[in-house]
């Protein structure tokens, strides 16, 4: 005999009828609220997110199905409560439409069976496979809610409700098939592994008990499963909806270039002030956010104590949307969410101030961390920068220390009130001179790098060391470079992340030109911040440069042999730990380079922090925050130089101008007395160079002269 | 008011919507043991002993279910992270 079962086994026509038309409007429900959610997001400002379909399909299957942003190294246990509730859920969801197939489509229109023989076998055993797997991940994140609850963990009532519905239809399933197999008797029951036990065990209670048994638990498990269906678009349950929208729509660009307004003489409205300001992108991607809290991870702001969390930032705006779209949002209630959820109260509050803080706006140090967490790519840099933008260019309220700034770069192309003249002036501790593109040019010369020195490498007198050692470094290899001197400005990222995108476009379109005039091709930096504009938000002002950072640079002179290292360097000896900035590491992926220029140094052992590579943790420093007061919380620099300082290091490297500030004041805070050392890559190699060491101390003792 | 309706009308309709899982459960339990008490029906105990055991583990994962859903309901399932950040 051919394994095969009956399907609508002891229910009877009107029941399936029934089953039917109720499915018919729980999905008509479903997409009811879809529906509303789509018209909410339709409110959005447009942008093109329809490029690239090939790109964006492929991109979306791969990472759903392979759950590559989900399972992650360092968050291997939620990861595979993802995976397996995923896994076991799809497979019997694909279980229960090959039924409906079968029953519905292939016997009474085509006259064609399949549900039988070896199918129908293996279709038995994954079937109970998965609901054995789809139970494990339920445990696993009962466990880890109830249990272990980690403090990125803050569970509602709808994350709550959705893992005990998943219980009960897994248990209901499993009980429907061990009732069936006891009452027809199935000779290939074993094959259901995990009913066929339990059909033993109810082998010998009355055939009419269990038969009345099995209706009513398959009217409970179809209700169950209508009332699932019918609360998914009006919960967390949307998210196998938008978070696949906001995976497949997501913005291509690098994570590092932040949206240009675009015509901005002409535009009226800047940044975000209301919900409909946002693109109908970044409105649908708030209500992706799954609560998972993987944002939290290495947010720094997060970790400090702050006001600023980006979960609750986009579970605000989500809530907020919900609210004015008189949307039920999933919460069972505000008790449910006591503390900071601040939804359900109503739609007639103002987006900043109302809804989002301004002390969340301004707490953030855009270093992307939370954006390269997240599972579905929301982004919170650009929604935090788009609101800063409104407070800066329409409201002109913002954090009270950057007035000084913004004066200063639209008066003097740099942040620190130093006149474009003095640019160069650190190059005068060299004892070979640095020539200028303006030189250059006129000489009828080519130079093999543009050396974009960046507003800390010329004017703060820490920085103006690294300057100098990147250049002695470029003559040492031989490396022809010029500068722009009194003609470069800063690139525009500083007030573009600090929300005044009119001059960080003035700047930008300022630099471009320049670079432009100079057919500059090739560009090296020691600042990530330049560099990653130049990189990324230069093509948007018609830049196109090819851009290194000097680790790389230097990595490569290594390499190739044009710098030869001195095996007892008397500037670094013993531990050496690097921090990665934000900018290059995880905004640009540059994470090799840097290491390998410490392993080459001769006498040092390099230990690694916990938190590197793209789960590093910022200095505090970015996103203008090196010129705001760090308030709320302790202090970010104290945070990550008490993770350096348990290293156990001698040094810290740096590469960036911004860290290297924030980690030198975070270590005289935290441990006044330390003897450790902040010192850039450029610094360590070129305190290791076997034939310039003495001119580059020379040359940085002589700084103190040509201060401007 | 409203609130108090809707979530006993809730609390009920989760009661139905578990019970009878919860009596195949039962039932199991005590047929399995009833069977390993009584041998006589041929049946090994190795299946009566692991049926017993899918039928609480099972019982156990919807009284789980039952409790969470109607903590939930009742307002009472938000469970704050064990640590906060300094």
């Amino acid at each position: 005999m051919t394994p095969s079962r009956e399907i609508f086994f002891n229910v009877d026509s009107f029941a399936v009828t029934v089953l039917y038309v109720l499915t018919i409007m729980a999905i008509g429900f479903l997409f009811y609220g879809l529906t509303r959610r789509v018209n909410r997001w339709r409110e959005g400002q447009p942008t093109n997110r329809f490029d690239q379909i090939g790109r964006r399909v492929w991109a979306l299957l791969y990472e759903s199905i392979f759950h590559v942003r989900i399972v992650r190294r360092r968050n291997l246990y939620g990861g595979f409560i993802h995976l397996f509730i995923f896994a076991g859920f799809v497979t019997l969801f694909i279980g229960t439409l090959i039924v409906m197939i079968e029953a519905d489509i292939a016997v009474p229109v085509f006259g064609v069976s399949f549900f039988h023989g070896d199918f129908y076998l293996g279709f038995k055993l994954a079937m109970n496979a998965s609901g054995l797997m789809l139970i494990a991940g339920v445990m696993m994140a009962l466990y880890r809610r109830f249990v272990s609850r980690p403090r990125t963990q803050q569970s509602s009532g709808d994350d709550m409700l959705l893992l005990a519905f998943l219980l009960v239809l897994a248990a209901q399933g499993f009980a429907l098939q061990g009732l069936r197999l006891a009452i027809s008797g199935d000779e290939w029951a074993a094959w259901s592994f995990v009913s066929y036990p339990l059909a033993i065990a109810l082998q010998d209670l009355p055939s009419r008990h269990l038969m009345l048994l099995h209706q009513l638990t398959w009217w409970t498990h179809f209700a169950t499963a209508l009332a699932f269906i019918g609360y998914a678009a009006y919960s967390k349950l949307i998210h196998p909806f938008s978070a696949m929208a906001n995976m497949l729509f997501r913005r291509l660009r690098p994570l590092g270039a932040l949206d240009a307004i675009e015509n901005i003489e002409q535009a009226e409205t800047f940044g975000v002030s209301r919900l409909e300001h946002f693109t109908w992108a970044q409105l649908m991607s708030v209500d992706a956010c799954m609560h998972c809290g993987r944002c939290l991870e290495y947010c720094p702001t997060f970790n400090t104590g702050k006001a600023l969390r980006p979960r609750d930032l986009v579970l605000e705006l989500a809530g907020f949307q919900a609210d004015r779209g008189g949307l039920f949002s999933g919460v069972l209630g505000e008790e449910a969410n006591s503390g900071r959820f601040r939804w359900g109260k109503g739609p007639e509050r103002e987006l900043i101030g109302g809804v989002v803080s301004p002390e969340e706006i301004w707490d953030c140090t855009t270093c992307g961390a939370c954006m390269e967490q997240c599972p579905v790519h929301i982004e919170h840099v650009p929604m935090l920068v788009d609101m800063r933008r409104s407070l800066v260019m329409e409201q002109n309220a913002f954090p009270t220390e950057l007035a000084p700034v913004f004066n200063s770069l639209e008066r003097f192309g740099n942040p620190y009130q130093s006149a474009s003249t003095d640019r160069a002036n650190w190059t005068k501790a060299l004892k070979q001179p640095v020539a200028q593109m303006s030189q250059v040019a006129a000489a009828g010369k080519t130079v093999d790098y543009l050396f974009y020195v960046g507003c800390a490498g010329s004017y703060v007198s820490r920085n103006q060391k690294v300057a100098l050692a990147l250049a002695s470094i470029l003559q040492d290899a031989g490396i022809s470079f010029a500068i722009l001197g009194g003609e470069e400005s800063c690139t525009g990222d500083l007030a573009r992340r600090m929300g005044h995108e009119y001059l960080a476009q003035q700047l930008a379109a300022k630099s471009v030109e320049k670079l432009n005039f100079y057919n500059v091709r090739k560009v090296v930096t020691a600042c990530p911040h330049c560099f990653n504009a130049i990189r990324n938000e230069y093509p948007q002002f018609g830049g196109n440069f090819e851009v290194v950072h000097h680790s790389q640079l230097i990595d490569e002179l290594i390499a190739a042999g044009r710098l030869t290292l001195n095996p007892v360097s008397a500037v670094a000896q013993g531990k050496v730990t690097y921090h990665d900035p934000c900018y290059l590491g995880r905004y640009n992926g540059v994470f090799d380079a840097p290491r390998d220029v410490v392993g080459a140094l001769p006498a040092v052992d390099f230990v690694e922090m916990p938190r590197n590579h793209k789960q590093s943790f910022c200095c505090g420093g970015g996103g203008g925050k090196a010129f705001m007061k760090d308030q709320g919380g302790i202090r970010i620099n104290e945070e990550r130089v008490r993770e350096a300082l348990n290293t156990g290091a001698d040094v810290v490297a740096a590469a960036c101008p911004f860290c290297m500030g924030m980690l030198e004041d975070g270590i005289s805070s935290v441990d006044s007395g330390s003897k450790v050392r902040v010192l850039d890559l450029a610094e360590l190699v070129a305190g290791s160079l076997k034939t310039s060491p003495v001119a580059l101390n020379a040359g940085m003792r002589a700084l103190s002269d040509v201060q401007p | 008011m409203k609130t108090h309706i809707s979530r006993a009308i809730s609390c009920a309709a989760v009661v139905l919507l578990v019970a009878p899982v919860l009596g195949v459960m039962t039932a199991s339990l005590v047929g399995g043991a009833s069977q390993l008490l009584h041998p006589g029906t041929g049946r090994s105990s190795a299946f009566l002993i692991t049926g017993c055991l899918v039928a609480a583990s099972l019982g156990a994962v919807t009284l789980m279910a039952f409790v969470v859903g109607m903590r939930a309901i009742l307002g009472k399932a938000f469970v704050p992270p064990s640590e906060e950040p300094a």
